[in-house]
């Protein structure tokens, strides 16, 4: 028999608060240790754990690679390199971006569920989209325990929603009964029962291309262009064979940014396109050929014109407001 | 009293963590996540030090910086800059009394700010 002595905790935007709220909380004689991903800007990441170590009884470090597992540590996600969890040890991997992030939590969780089981608790906090809810799903699968801050009290309701939705949540909870439930369940005995047949890849590696798992899907990584297959693990996850992972609602923002993108290029290549075809009109209008300059003015008249409409185009697409799709239609 | 710091950052995680540190510090920290509402409360009251990151929704730190420090009525007061591409500043005229880069310290961040608000009470006091 073992107790539960491995915690995961996935946070994104707003949710500094609640990890606050969390630490604080962790007693110093805690019988497991803490891995934390949380996004934050790259210019902002790595002060975590100084920050950690003001509020905390729990010693807390940014994770090193390859070093063992202890007890009663806290192990923060460095910057741009994801949170791995083996056998007994920590990887730090600047694997592919799952979600678009790195560090993710999906990674971090799924490495969890797959090494220790059911000794692995799993706790998503106040995040925008929907990274964690595919791990969270994992360590469900897999005889863990799965948290998930209530979303009503949540800074930003996103992450825990999705989570809660499709990532079989036992314990909706608010931040204030978070910690002294995760004393409590690792102070319980479980078999560590492990399942061998997993399904799921866990890309560490990013010399090596996966097979694609799963169906093949019409649409394409925005990271490399490679195809990408769909598994379901609890929700919907796109996966490209360099190890690109997406749930559906970080590829539709990927996929709507490309849309951005492009649509910013053209308007430039329009704007190119009447500058030079003015030109040309006023080229040929000083030669007299009256009816040449005249098509190029039409046309520039014309370019113009889609001009307008492109405006009107990148203004709408920027109204869109994705981060809160699935909140209530207004009308 | 317990002095007052206006942050101007426009992600609200990391005013979250800034203001945290200040509270520790035993100042008042005031967020503002873009310079038209730093500018509302500026017209309340007056801090003690402000801390400005370079990229803001509606404008540009490093020129808020310049104009708190071209005005009579502010430029006494320490503005610290908070950046991460450290030679964008370089190459730009910058008033800022101290430039943070980014990703910090946290202790190098504590004592930039006792050093600036223990100058301004002597300023003050002057």
């Amino acid at each position: 028999m073992n107790n539960r002595n491995i915690i995961v905790v996935g946070a994104s935007a707003g949710g500094f608060d609640a990890l606050k709220r969390l630490v604080n909380d962790l007693p110093a004689n805690l019988r497991a240790a803490v891995f934390i991903v949380w996004h934050l800007p790259e210019d902002a990441e790595g002060i975590l754990p100084d920050v950690l170590n003001r509020i905390g009884k729990l010693p807390c470090k940014t994770a090193v690679d390859l070093e063992p597992i202890q007890l009663g540590r806290i192990y923060v996600a460095p910057p741009d390199r994801h949170l791995l969890i083996e056998d007994g040890r920590v990887r730090v991997t600047r694997g592919p971006k799952e979600n678009r992030f790195r560090p993710a939590i999906d990674p971090l969780f799924r490495s969890a569920a797959y090494a220790y089981g059911t000794l692995v608790i799993g706790v998503i906090l106040s995040g925008a989209l929907d990274d964690g809810t595919a791990g969270l799903w994992v360590i469900g699968q897999r005889g863990g325990i799965a948290i998930v801050q209530d979303p009503a009290e949540a800074s930003i309701a996103a992450m825990p929603q999705s989570a809660k939705r499709s990532a079989l949540a036992q314990n909706i909870l608010s931040i204030k009964e978070i910690g002294p439930r995760l004393v409590a369940l690792t102070r319980e005995d479980v078999v560590n029962h492990q399942k061998k047949d997993s399904p799921v890849h866990i890309n560490t590696d990013r010399s090596k291309r996966n097979s694609l798992i799963g169906e093949f899907t019409p649409f394409t990584c925005p990271e490399c262009h490679d195809d990408l297959s769909i598994i379901n693990e609890g929700t919907n996850r796109f996966n490209c064979p360099s190890g690109h992972t997406f749930s559906a609602d970080s590829l539709l923002m990927a996929i709507n940014e490309n849309i951005e993108a492009n649509l910013w290029n053209t308007l430039r290549n329009l704007h190119e396109s009447i500058f030079l075809m003015n030109q040309m009109g006023d080229h040929f209008a000083e030669l007299n050929e009256r009816t040449i300059a005249a098509n190029y003015f039409k046309q520039a008249k014309e370019a113009h014109r889609h001009t307008e409409l492109l405006n009107r185009l990148i203004t709408e697409n920027e109204r869109i407001p994705y981060n809160t799709m699935h909140a209530p239609i207004v009308e | 009293m317990q002095k007052k710091v206006y942050i101007v950052e426009d992600d609200a995680d990391i005013g979250d963590v800034v203001g945290f540190l200040l509270t520790g510090l035993g100042k008042e920290p005031y967020i503002s996540t873009s310079i038209q509402e730093f500018k509302h409360r500026m017209n309340e009251q007056k801090p003690d030090l402000i801390i400005v990151d370079i990229r803001l929704p509606d404008g540009n730190g490093i020129m808020l910086c310049n104009q708190l420090k071209d005005d009579p009525a502010t430029a006494h007061i320490p503005v610290i800059l908070m950046s991460a591409n450290t030679n964008m500043v370089a190459d730009t005229r910058c008033s800022a009394d101290e430039i943070i880069q980014k990703p910090f310290r946290v202790v190098e961040f504590e004592s930039c700010i006792m050093r600036h608000l223990a100058n301004e009470a002597g300023n003050t006091t002057a």
